[in-house]
């Protein structure tokens, strides 16, 4: 009878299964004592209920909610844990003791980064709607034989969870006006590998659709939308942690990329080395999406600690040389195997000789370097031109076409503190046969149609 | 089986995200909605003035506090709700000396006059109400907690599981037996 009652129970409160619901009817239908047992549970209802009603009304005195505001003025809300640091610490001596911790450490977001790395001709459905175009874009070109010697292999059958939390965290990426101008660059290199430009048209009619109440509404209610299972639990708490951080620290339409600690990438290397050797070529090559930048002068650390806590906002860049500081922040926002999209942040000196780094490189070519969120006073790189061609002069080397003087023109100088940086990786010189036909019009020189509005 | 959640409404959403965004004044409003539901609810659950008035403040300021940790999943005064509920047991697990409604009635006579009725009949509908709450409260918390988040605050089974971190059925079955200790309360004091 136990299990009758309780059913009839919950059958009162509506918290019954449709089966449950008929087996009830039945019971009530034929069952005397079973009515008499229902009948007893609504009229305690009734006096719970009318017992309760009974009692003072009266609304709460005028003190209540200014006493509850006077002892909030005196604490501050929490913050979650989840909550990355907004302020990294310096960098500090590191006993060769944290050598192994950092391994481990590295080696557990190389997977990460391995499971989820799309540079793949076998993963040709990710939505080029929903992830902000770029990327999207990116990932369709064709790869070139300068970063995919092999063919990557099929993605794991195994959903990556760390991998879907990212995803949709660039998808809720907000683009900002001042952003219309890396669109530009984008438009334009992505014509350079022969896709489709509307897709910047479509960020940036996002952005002025994101812009309206409307919109902002629906986004309201869909960041508090409650998730209806465990990996959107996941998704819904890494969109929290993107948007607290986003809160924190000000920052308005930035593209985070997943990070793997740039010194052990620069160690593992990335189709050499300890990785190459441990996983295989292809499987190696895209553990480190900062090796690229190690391997051409600019020394990157992360704070061991935030990593493990919150890896997004952590990634540094260090220039050898100490006096002139260190970069604040860089970011790959995209990258495929003919071209990489970086966003450095620092002051100008920093920024001014990373670049130039960045262009004593080989095999690749600086298309563009425009900034993003302040005006740009004078041309950045207007002194490096001479001296960078004196340089291939005398060693001989293969003369690299200079940028262009527009291109020259776009580069910034002061009061800069974000500047997105645009490669194309040039063909290796092989036979022509061994390029891909889309990677050509990349390798040779900048695109005219590359130029943004510099202002 | 009803297991929806209540959602929390767009102007909560705005006045939280002002709340966070360090707008004091839109945690007073949500202080302004929310102060007499919750006070109500907590003086039927608690049994004191005195006592739901404390508890009440303290789940504003513990709500302020906790602000971000609010993922949107409940109702707003759901999530308070339940901030209250367990400050309210944490209150009565310190043996706390509470005057009870009851007793608060006898003292002062705050309780309303229902002025349709005879006094007669006034008379027997207070005596009855009283002795209700008093078989509540000689359930234990257990079942009293229960039986008043179903019955008196009207929560569904989804929401007391939440509240109570109880499994679903947990509070079914818990429920049921609730029930049946009232209505042998009940009994009792009819004889």
């Amino acid at each position: 009878m136990d299990n009758r009652e309780e059913l009839i129970s919950a059958y009162l409160d509506g918290e019954l299964s449709d089966e449950e619901q008929q087996q009830v009817m039945q019971l009530l239908s034929e069952d005397e004592a079973a009515r008499q047992l229902f009948a007893d549970f609504q009229s305690l209802r009734s006096s719970l209920r009318s017992s309760f009603r009974a009692l003072p009304a009266d609304p709460v005195d005028h003190a209540f909610s200014k006493e509850v505001l006077e002892r909030v003025e005196q604490v501050s809300p929490e913050q979650p844990q989840a909550t990355p640091s907004p302020a990294p610490r310096e960098p500090t001596f590191r006993p060769r003791m944290l050598l192994w911790p950092a391994m481990a450490i590295a080696a557990a977001i190389m997977l990460m980064v391995f499971y989820e790395e799309p540079i793949s001709n076998d993963q040709p459905s990710r939505d080029a709607t929903s992830q902000n175009g770029l990327l999207a874009r990116l990932d369709d070109a064709p790869k070139g034989p300068a970063m995919m010697a092999k063919p990557q292999p099929a993605p794991s059958p195994i959903p990556d969870a760390a991998a879907t939390i990212e995803q949709e965290a660039v998808e809720s990426i907000v683009v900002t006006p001042s952003e219309s101008q890396a669109f530009a660059i984008e438009d334009s290199l992505k014509s350079a590998v022969g896709s489709s430009s509307s897709d910047s048209t479509e960020g940036l009619a996002k952005k002025r659709k994101a812009d309206s109440p409307a919109v902002k509404d629906a986004e309201l209610a869909h960041r508090w939308a409650p998730p209806t299972s465990s990996s959107q639990s996941q998704i819904a708490t890494a969109r929290m942690r993107k948007e607290i951080y986003r809160k924190q620290n000000d920052i308005k339409g930035q593209r985070l990329a997943k990070s793997a600690h740039p010194a052990f990438g620069e160690a593992a290397g990335s189709h050499t080395g300890l990785a190459a050797d441990e996983l295989g070529e292809e499987r190696a090559a895209p553990i480190s999406k900062f090796v690229f930048l190690v391997q051409r002068g600019i020394d990157l650390r992360t704070e061991l600690d935030q990593l493990v806590r919150d890896p997004l906002p952590s990634i540094k860049a260090t220039p050898p040389e100490a006096a002139l500081g260190q970069l604040q922040k860089i970011e790959q926002i995209a990258a495929s195997p003919t071209q990489y999209i970086f966003d450095l942040t620092g002051t100008e000196r920093v920024i001014r000789h990373s670049v130039r780094r960045l262009q004593q490189s080989k095999n690749f070519q600086l298309v563009s370097a425009s900034p993003v969120g302040r005006e740009e006073e004078e041309p950045l790189l207007s002194e490096q031109k001479n001296s960078k061609q004196s340089r291939e002069g005398q060693d001989g080397q293969k003369a690299k076409p200079a940028p262009s003087e527009a291109v020259a023109k776009q580069l910034p100088t002061v009061a800069h503190r974000r500047v997105r940086l645009i490669f194309v990786v040039e063909a290796d010189p092989a036979p022509p046969s061994a390029a891909p036909p889309s990677a050509a019009p990349s390798s040779a020189s900048p695109p005219s149609s590359a130029s943004p509005p510099s202002k | 089986m009803n297991t929806a959640m209540p959602r929390v409404t767009t102007e909560d959403l705005r006045l939280i995200e002002s709340t966070l965004a360090g707008q004091s004044e839109a945690f007073g409003a949500l202080v302004e909605k929310y102060q007499d539901r919750l006070y109500h609810s907590m003086l039927r659950l608690t049994g004191s003035p005195e006592e739901a008035r404390d508890v009440g403040q303290d789940a504003f300021v513990q709500a302020f506090v906790k602000l971000k940790t609010f993922r949107g999943r409940s109702n707003f005064y759901t999530w308070l709700y339940r901030i209250a509920f367990n400050l309210a047991m944490t209150e009565r697990r310190r043996n706390r000396p509470v005057i009870s409604l009851d007793q608060t009635r006898d003292l002062v006579g705050t309780e309303p006059e229902d002025r349709a009725d005879r006094p007669d009949q006034h008379l027997e509908k207070q005596d009855q109400a009283k002795q209700v709450r008093q078989a509540l409260q000689r359930l234990g918390e257990e079942h009293s907690a229960v039986l008043v988040l179903r019955e008196i605050e009207d929560f569904s089974y989804d929401v007391i599981s939440r509240m109570l971190d109880l499994p679903v059925g947990t509070v079914r079955s818990r429920l049921h037996r609730a029930r049946i200790r009232m209505k042998e309360e009940m009994q009792r004091i009819l004889e």
